[in-house]
Parts: C-alpha cells; sequence; structure tokens
C-alpha cells in the first residue's frame, strides 16, 4: 500500500470509528492586536530586532493589524452543506458572538480541501476556482457587511482565550471548542498554547477528519509568526506546510461522461448553472453533461449559443443537433397525424414536465418567433436527462469500464476462497429446509476500487456465486460503494456486479442475452463489460491477482425496480429464486426474500404454489387462479425469452436463476431473467432427470408455472405464439453478429483472441432459428410432473 | 339546417359562428348542400399582463391549440380554408379536420378566427369535436369544448315533411277504415 494509500484508509478508517469525525475545522487566527505587527515591532523591524524579512503574511504582507481580525476554516468532508451552520466566537467561556453562514448556494456543496476564511476587513472573494488551484473563499463579516454569505456583524479575533465552536443548522456541535486554554476536562485535553499579541495560532498538520481538539495525538495547532490568511499553513521557518492533498485528491470534481468538464466547472455548489457557451470549455460546467462532448459545442440552439450542447440539444426533434424551423414543423406534423413518429423523440421535450406533448410545441415556437423570451428551451429532454439518470452512463454499451480493486493480501486469500459447499449442502438433511442465503453469506472485505480513475476508499468488496461461476482465482465479486462509507455512490449505483463469465470463454452471451431479453420487453439487467484488474497488497509488495474481462451486470436492487416497475422495495416485494420454484418442499423453501417484508408476507407464493400443485383443478379454473397471481402475458414473454437465447440454467428449464417482483401497481407477479453467462448454444446438461421425457432447446416447460401453462391450449397457443412473435421480431441474425462483433472489437484488446471461442456461438446463432421454428410447428410433448430437487434427501 | 352550437363556458372553446362575427350562435345552416361553418377559439376575455401569456400568465389567452373535428352520419368535410391570420398547420380529409394552431408570443382573447370549413351534409348527419386541447397563458394544458352540431332540416323542408307526414298518416287511417 503506497504513503497515499494508507493515508486514505487511514482516513476513511477514523471517519467510520469516529462519529466526531469533523466536517469543518479551525486551521488557523490572527491574535495579532489591531496596531501590532507580526511578532511585534513596528512595520520595518519585529520585535527580534530583525529587519531583513519580518515576519509578514503571505497575503497582507507585514501591516499592522495582520489583517485585523480574522479565522481561517478548512473543509473535511466533501460535498458539504454548511448552509445555516454557526461559529461561536468565545473569549474564555464568555461567548458574545455567533457568525451564521447564510442558505446562499455557496455553501451547499463545498468540496474537501476547501479554504474557508471569514474576515472583518477584507472584502468578499468568491472568485473561488478549485480546477483552477483556487481553493479559497474569503466572506466579509463585519457590521457593514451584506450579510448575503454570512451575518453581517463584527467580531473579535484576539489572545484573550479566544476560542472557537462550530455548530451545525441544528445547533448541534460538529467541532470545538478550539483556541487558547481551552479548559481541559476528564474526556477532552485540549492544546494549551499561549498565543501573543504578535501572533496566530495554526495547525502545524495536514488537516484531515482525525484532526480532534481533545486528543493531543490527534492535532498539533501551535503559535507562531508565519501568517498564511487562505493558504496552507507554514511552520518551522518555512521549511514545513500542510498538504491538502489527501483531502483534495479523494474525489474528482463530478464528471459524469468523463470528457473532462466538470458537471459543476465553475465550482459554484451547482451543476449546470453556468455552462459553457461560446466554446469555453473552462470555468464553466459541462453543457452536455450526460454525454462525451470535450469541446461543448453550443452553436445549435434557436439563438446559437444557449447553454444546451448541441449533443443534447433539445428541442430537436429532427436530430441534426440543431433547433430551427423543421423541429417544429416536425412536431406539428405528428400533431395533426401527418407523421407516425418524430426523427428523434426524446430530444423533443423541451418544457419543464419532460412529456412531449402540445406545451413542448408552444414553447419551442415561442422560442423561434423570439429566442430572448421566456421561458427558452429547457434541458429537460430525454438526451439531457442522462444527467439525471447517471446509471445509463454506467451501463452505456460502449463503455469499457477500467475497474481496479487494491486489497490486502490476507483480505484476499479469504474471500477467494470463501463458497457455499454446494455438494455437501445437496447431500444434508436439511437441505431444502430454507433459502440458500440462510445457509452461507459472503463476507464483505474493505478495499480501494478506482472506475474510470475515481477512486473511492473503503469500498466494501465480496465473492458471489451459487455454483456454476464459483473461482478462487477469478471470482465474481460484489462491490459495494456504501457499504462502509455512508452515501458513496458510483453514478447513482451504490453497487457493481462483477460476474466473471466462467461458462463462457467468449464473454459476450450474457450481455448478449440480457440485451435481447430487454428487447423482447423482459425487464432484464443492463449490462456491459469490465476490465477488471485485482492489485493484491502485502506490505511492500504488490502483485495483480486478476486482470481480465468481467460483466458488469446491473444488480436487482432498487433502481432496477423504480426504473422497470417505477416502484421499490419500499411498496413491492422481491424475490430470488435459486433451484426453486412455485411447488411444496424444497422447491418452495428456497425462494429468498430479499426483504423483511418480502418475507413477512409471501401471499402470492403460496397463493401460486397451491394452485399449481392442485391436480383437480379445470384447466379453466387453474388459468383464471394463475392469472389472478401472475402478470401471464408478461410471463409468456419471459418464457418465451428465455427459450430465444437458449438460457436452460434459468426459470422454464432448470428451476434457477431467476428473481420475481410482486407488483404494487397491481399485486401481480412479474419474473426478471438472471444468470445467463450460459446461453447462446449448450443447452441443458441435466437432462436426465425425472420429469424430463423430452428436451428440447426452446421449449422446456419443466418448472411448475410454464409447466401448468403448457397443459392449457389457450395459453399454450399464446406462449407459442409469443415464441414465434419473438423469433420474427427480436431474433436478427444480422443485428447479432453485429453485436458480437462490436463485443469482439471492444474487449479483445484485454480477453485475448476470441475467434474460437465466439465461432460456435456464431454457429448457434444461425442455426438456431431453424431448431425454434421446428418446436413450434411441432411441439414438444411429454413434460410429466414436477422434476425432482437436487436435494439428495428432500427430493 | 346544420348547428354548431357554443357550449356554455366551461373552458377554451372552439365553436361556429353562423355570421362569421365570432358570436357564437344556435347555428343554423340549411341541410342538403355544402354549407360553411365558421371556426373560432376562444379562451375567454381576461388579459394576462403585457409580456406574460404563454410563460406565466393569469389570463385567459390561448397559446396553441390541437383539435380533430369528424363528420359523421353521412356528414361529410368538402374543404377547409384557414384564415389568413392564424398559424395553423392542417390535416384535411373528407371525414375528419385536424388542426394545429399556434399563437405563441403575442396571444389575444377573445374569439379567435381559424378558418371555415365547407361541410356537405346532403341527408343530415353530425361534426363531432374527436379531441382537443389548448396551451393556456400559464403553459398549463387544457380541454377544448365543444358541443356535437347535428344537421337537421331547413323550417320550410321541416314543414312540409310534417304535412307529407300528416298526409300519410291520414291515407293510412282511411285504408284501415275501410
Amino acid at each position: 500500500m503506497t504513503a497515499r494509500a494508507l493515508s486514505l484508509w487511514l482516513l476513511v478508517a477514523a471517519l467510520a470509528s469516529s462519529a466526531g469525525a469533523a466536517p469543518l475545522i479551525l486551521n488557523e487566527f490572527n491574535a495579532v492586536s489591531a496596531s501590532g505587527f507580526l511578532n511585534g515591532g513596528t512595520a520595518g523591524v519585529d520585535g527580534d530586532g530583525n529587519s531583513t524579512n519580518p515576519p509578514s503574511d503571505t497575503y497582507f504582507g507585514r501591516v499592522a493589524g495582520n489583517g485585523g481580525d480574522w479565522i481561517e476554516l478548512v473543509v473535511i468532508a466533501d460535498h458539504l452543506d454548511i448552509r445555516g451552520w454557526k461559529l461561536d466566537i468565545c473569549e474564555g467561556v464568555v461567548c458574545n458572538d455567533q457568525l451564521v453562514f447564510s442558505n446562499h448556494a455557496v455553501w451547499s456543496d463545498l468540496r474537501a480541501g476547501t479554504i474557508i476564511t471569514v474576515a472583518e476587513d477584507e472584502p468578499t472573494d468568491l472568485s473561488f476556482d478549485p480546477g483552477g488551484g483556487d481553493w479559497w473563499i474569503n466572506v466579509q463579516a463585519d457590521n457593514g457587511g451584506s450579510g448575503t454569505y454570512i451575518t453581517a456583524s463584527n467580531f473579535p479575533v484576539n489572545q484573550n482565550d479566544w476560542n472557537l465552536t462550530i455548530r451545525d443548522d441544528s445547533d448541534a456541535v460538529v467541532f470545538g471548542p478550539v483556541g487558547e486554554h481551552v479548559p481541559v476536562t476528564p474526556t477532552c485535553s485540549p492544546p494549551q498554547d499561549d498565543v501573543n499579541s504578535g501572533e496566530i495560532f495554526r495547525l502545524e498538520m495536514a488537516p484531515s477528519a482525525l484532526i480532534d481538539p481533545c486528543f493531543p495525538t490527534l492535532n498539533d495547532w501551535e503559535d507562531g509568526v508565519i501568517s498564511t490568511f487562505g493558504e496552507e499553513n507554514q511552520w518551522s521557518g518555512g521549511t514545513a506546510s500542510q498538504s491538502f492533498a489527501d483531502l483534495r485528491g479523494l474525489e474528482p470534481y463530478p464528471d459524469r461522461d468523463g470528457d473532462q468538464i466538470p458537471d459543476d466547472g465553475d465550482f459554484s455548489g451547482i451543476a449546470g448553472d453556468s455552462p459553457c457557451v461560446g466554446g469555453s470549455t473552462s470555468g464553466c460546467d459541462d453543457n452536455c453533461p450526460g454525454i462525451q462532448n470535450p469541446l461543448q459545442s453550443d452553436v445549435g440552439g434557436p439563438s446559437g449559443a444557449d447553454g444546451q450542447g448541441d449533443l443534447c440539444q433539445c428541442g430537436d426533434p429532427t436530430g441534426d443537433d440543431e433547433t430551427t424551423a423543421a423541429d417544429l414543423l416536425e412536431l406539428r406534423e405528428l400533431h395533426v397525424g401527418l407523421r407516425a413518429d418524430l426523427t428523434v423523440p426524446e430530444r423533443c421535450s423541451v418544457h419543464s414536465d419532460g412529456q412531449c406533448n402540445l406545451a413542448d410545441l408552444v414553447v419551442l415556437a415561442r422560442t423561434l418567433a423570439n429566442p430572448g423570451l421566456e421561458p427558452g428551451l429547457a434541458p429537460t429532454c430525454q438526451a439531457a436527462a442522462l444527467y439525471t439518470d447517471q446509471s445509463a452512463f454506467l451501463f452505456d454499451p460502449d463503455r469499457l469500464l477500467e475497474v481496479n480493486v487494491r486489497i490486502a493480501k490476507a483480505d484476499w486469500d479469504v474471500l477467494r476462497f470463501e463458497e457455499l459447499d454446494v455438494l455437501g449442502e445437496i447431500t444434508s438433511p436439511t437441505c431444502g429446509n430454507q433459502p440458500w442465503s440462510d445457509l452461507f453469506e459472503y463476507t464483505f472485505f474493505s478495499a480501494e476500487v478506482t472506475v474510470d480513475g475515481k477512486t473511492f476508499s473503503n469500498v466494501g468488496v465480496r465473492k458471489k456465486g451459487f455454483f456454476g461461476s464459483l473461482s478462487d482465482t477469478m471470482p465474481s465479486l460484489k462491490v459495494k460503494f456504501d457499504h462502509y462509507v455512508g452515501g458513496q455512490q458510483l453514478n447513482d449505483m451504490d453497487r457493481l456486479t462483477l460476474n466473471n463469465n466462467l461458462q463462457d470463454p467468449a464473454h459476450v452471451k450474457q450481455c448478449l442475452a440480457y440485451k435481447l431479453m430487454r428487447e423482447a420487453g423482459v425487464p432484464a439487467p443492463r449490462c456491459n463489460f469490465a476490465h477488471l484488474t485485482v492489485t493484491v497488497v502485502d506490505g511492500g509488495n504488490e502483485t495483480t491477482a486478476v486482470d481480465r474481462i468481467y460483466s458488469n451486470v446491473e444488480s436487482i436492487k432498487d433502481p432496477f425496480l423504480r426504473r422497470n416497475f417505477g416502484s421499490d422495495q419500499d411498496q413491492g416485494r422481491l424475490y430470488e429464486g435459486t433451484l426453486s420454484d412455485f411447488w411444496a418442499g424444497s422447491f418452495r423453501n428456497t425462494i429468498e426474500p430479499k426483504t423483511p417484508s418480502a418475507a413477512a408476507n409471501t401471499t402470492e407464493i403460496d397463493a401460486l404454489t397451491s394452485v399449481l400443485m392442485d391436480e383437480g383443478l379445470s384447466d379453466a379454473a387453474r388459468l383464471a387462479a394463475i392469472e389472478a397471481l401472475v402478470d401471464v402475458d408478461d410471463f409468456l414473454t419471459f418464457w418465451a425469452a428465455e427459450g430465444m437465447v437458449g438460457h436452460w440454467d434459468g426459470y422454464a428449464d432448470d428451476q434457477n436463476n431467476f428473481w420475481f417482483y410482486v407488483d404494487p401497481a397491481d399485486g401481480l407477479i412479474r419474473f426478471i431473467p438472471w444468470g445467463t453467462d450460459d446461453t447462446f448454444g449448450r443447452g441443458n446438461p441435466l437432462t436426465g432427470r425425472s420429469g424430463d421425457p423430452v428436451h428440447a432447446e426452446a421449449i422446456v416447460p419443466r418448472s411448475a408455472l410454464p409447466r401448468r401453462l403448457y397443459e392449457i391450449a389457450t395459453s399454450k397457443a399464446l406462449y407459442l405464439s409469443k415464441l414465434q412473435t419473438l423469433m420474427n421480431t427480436v431474433w436478427d441474425e444480422a443485428a447479432i453478429h453485429a453485436e458480437i462483433d462490436r463485443i469482439e472489437a471492444q474487449i479483445t484488446p484485454v480477453a485475448g483472441n476470441l475467434t474460437t471461442a465466439l465461432a460456435p456461438i456464431r454457429t448457434w446463432v444461425d442455426v438456431h432459428r431453424a431448431s425454434v421454428n421446428a418446436e413450434i410447428a411441432s411441439p414438444p410433448t411429454g413434460f410429466g410432473g414436477q422434476p425432482s430437487h437436487f436435494c439428495f434427501f428432500n427430493p | 339546417m346544420l348547428a354548431l352550437l357554443a357550449s356554455p363556458v366551461l373552458g377554451d372553446q372552439v365553436f361556429h359562428s353562423p355570421g362569421d362575427d365570432g358570436v357564437p350562435g344556435a347555428g343554423a345552416i340549411p341541410e342538403g348542400g355544402v354549407q360553411p361553418v365558421h371556426l373560432y377559439v376562444d379562451g375567454g376575455s381576461s388579459p394576462s399582463a403585457p409580456g406574460r401569456a404563454c410563460n406565466d400568465g393569469t389570463g385567459d389567452e390561448v397559446c396553441g391549440f390541437d383539435l380533430e373535428l369528424s363528420g359523421q352520419s353521412g356528414l361529410t368535410f368538402s374543404s377547409f380554408a384557414a384564415d389568413p391570420g392564424a398559424d395553423l398547420l392542417v390535416n384535411f380529409s373528407s371525414g375528419s379536420l385536424r388542426i394545429n394552431g399556434i399563437d405563441a408570443v403575442a396571444p389575444s382573447t377573445g374569439p379567435q378566427r381559424i378558418g371555415t370549413l365547407h361541410v356537405n351534409a346532403v341527408s343530415g348527419g353530425e361534426v363531432a369535436l374527436s379531441s382537443g386541447e389548448t396551451i393556456g397563458a400559464d403553459l398549463s394544458s387544457e380541454v377544448l369544448v365543444a358541443q356535437t352540431l347535428v344537421a337537421v332540416p331547413e323550417p320550410g323542408q321541416l314543414a312540409m315533411l310534417v304535412c307529407g307526414g300528416a298526409l300519410l298518416a291520414g291515407l293510412a287511417r282511411r285504408g284501415r277504415a275501410r
């Protein structure tokens, strides 16, 4: 581990372990009297008789009063909001002055490492430009101040046992008191330095979350004569100074599309309030933050530079990156039925509701007629909405994520060997009595994770997998950014699921299967690729344990549910099936509820199980009962899509790798596919099990729900029709080959030559249609009863 | 006759002005040939503060509208002539008329003439408002309302019809008396 990494780790560990970790600290204050000079004396000679370079402030120079009353603070917590925070200014225990930070936006999103000075005499300066190396904000607080940023009130700073306490907007103490002669208590031993009227009081160590006024080993405030208003502190004759590198290097400024133009490029705290125009690329906000546009081209609006980058140009349904009368005409043609759709529908909306409707037409007409009139074109079209859906960028198919996990060797060697003893479990007398997750839980380990240059410290990393993907040399991983650090996210996602494609040496099957399933209308996860390296740290030695292509698969969590169903687990109930089915016994018992509420209410599962197991129901009664519990139309699509991509290890064929959601919109069960890394060709290798007299390639209703629906003539016909429809509309050999070619080109630089591995997949793509059509023409029969379960003693 | 009736003031309206003067009438167009229907759109009379309409105005200006009229029960459309002062995009057929209108920069209050629809009502029929929407001064959406217009015989024709009916009834009674 490097020194930087070690310090980062220490910092975050301190944050995690100490509830008192300060988000904002006192860094320096000026105790020089109004008429005095640093180190006493006069303007030309200090109190020691030194007339050659007597001490002077790096900003004010050597002036009487050393700049007057001022204090200097440092922001420790990243993205800190100090609106309404208070500075209690005291002399001894007498606190007559309080300054309050206003609700101005400048205080709403402060970056770690920012220096804030509060001065009575120095005018406010918000030129603050961290990107350009200026991390300093100065605000003036005096009786004649504006009050815009901080209370307009004079305040004392001196050598009279002066001390400061910082409170948040709810008056809770977040730091302090700290200063001169703060009383010692049984639980707090603050520094006891004497400060005289020719000195400043300063922190002589790097500012960090470790700083604690109560613990002598965790602070080092000293008196001194080297004054650095608005800059890093210096001491030891100027040979030592504070380092802000770790604070300022914790996280780059958000640049969601990675085009090197920060979303909040003017560092105002508000992304998008000062978009780049006129070709400017610095000191301004990315004008199209969801799509890479490093040149910030913005000539396409009705008045040219309108702050909406051309690639995000709303009001551009013609898709030519400009907003012109042709766009208005196209919209109007849509409205009177002269065209069926827009060329680029996602660029339609310019009004505030995000929809494409008559109001957009009016606003567009108004803007084109008179570009100066409000409202102008609002950045609310879907093209620009990538801004609010950062996760879309995370799963952009054209993006190959570079992911590095740095982890201690001791942790890695535990992590990679962890796994459920599946063979032991299926031969256990208790097998099938409960979800598999009740038997075994992977352990999270802390690691440093870097994704496309952004480093996250103290990230939770664990192994994942059940059986087919288990590996102790290249394990599939869950990367949970917020496992140890609350709120830590990447592109609005709190985790990555990195699958090793162990069953697919060509790597393409998983993402390709999900893609086709999504195109079929199935709520399938998004998926792209990551080049994962795992760096194992052992003392001073670092080795690369993993260096290969992984699939980056969207986790089935609330963001996925909200995107697909418009609700989340606070409203609906989510379950995972692993060797599970709606059939009493081991199949039913292994269904895993994903939340306590899902565990507490299994009404639909129990009811569906009864309906499927009841041998006395007529076809009509059974279908009606199923329809009351399951969105049958959606399920038929899901089932047909599994067959379309050859997902033998899914639900219909193998009672495995599926999720389902009890949708609060109508209370019906909807299915979600999972574990599609063995699709496109191999077929089910487990064909000798009971209940499997015939095993086809696509039509394999072995599980309880598809088998019952296959027994009913009407639902069987609907299913066959669905499958045929998918093969006619989604299964496009040319498009699939093109996608395989695209992926091959994308990952070959990391994965190596994939020609041989891809050959059987390409062949299968070519012959699959004929196989499916033959099965549809002559549907297989003989699917009898429920297959036996894997549990040896609970079949 | 064909009657394009103005609805009570329930919101933004499209109506027929028989006198082509912006005054909605009970409407009377003789059945039996091509007849003009003078179309007006009206959101109301209260103006927004100057410059506020089509932004955050509180008045009755109509900043944009979509409407679709259809001919039913044998009534067909012959032509539509847009008012030269109206910014319209029209999709016309003998069975339906779809219009998009915009007045987004300086819209007016009160009845706004949009054009004349010629209908062919040889033997009755109806003009129905299939759908309609307006965008008001505050850029919110409102439903455009109208009553269905029904083609009915002219009074003279109606009298002849009544007389004819009475004659037939009398003949029928005489036949039964014999």
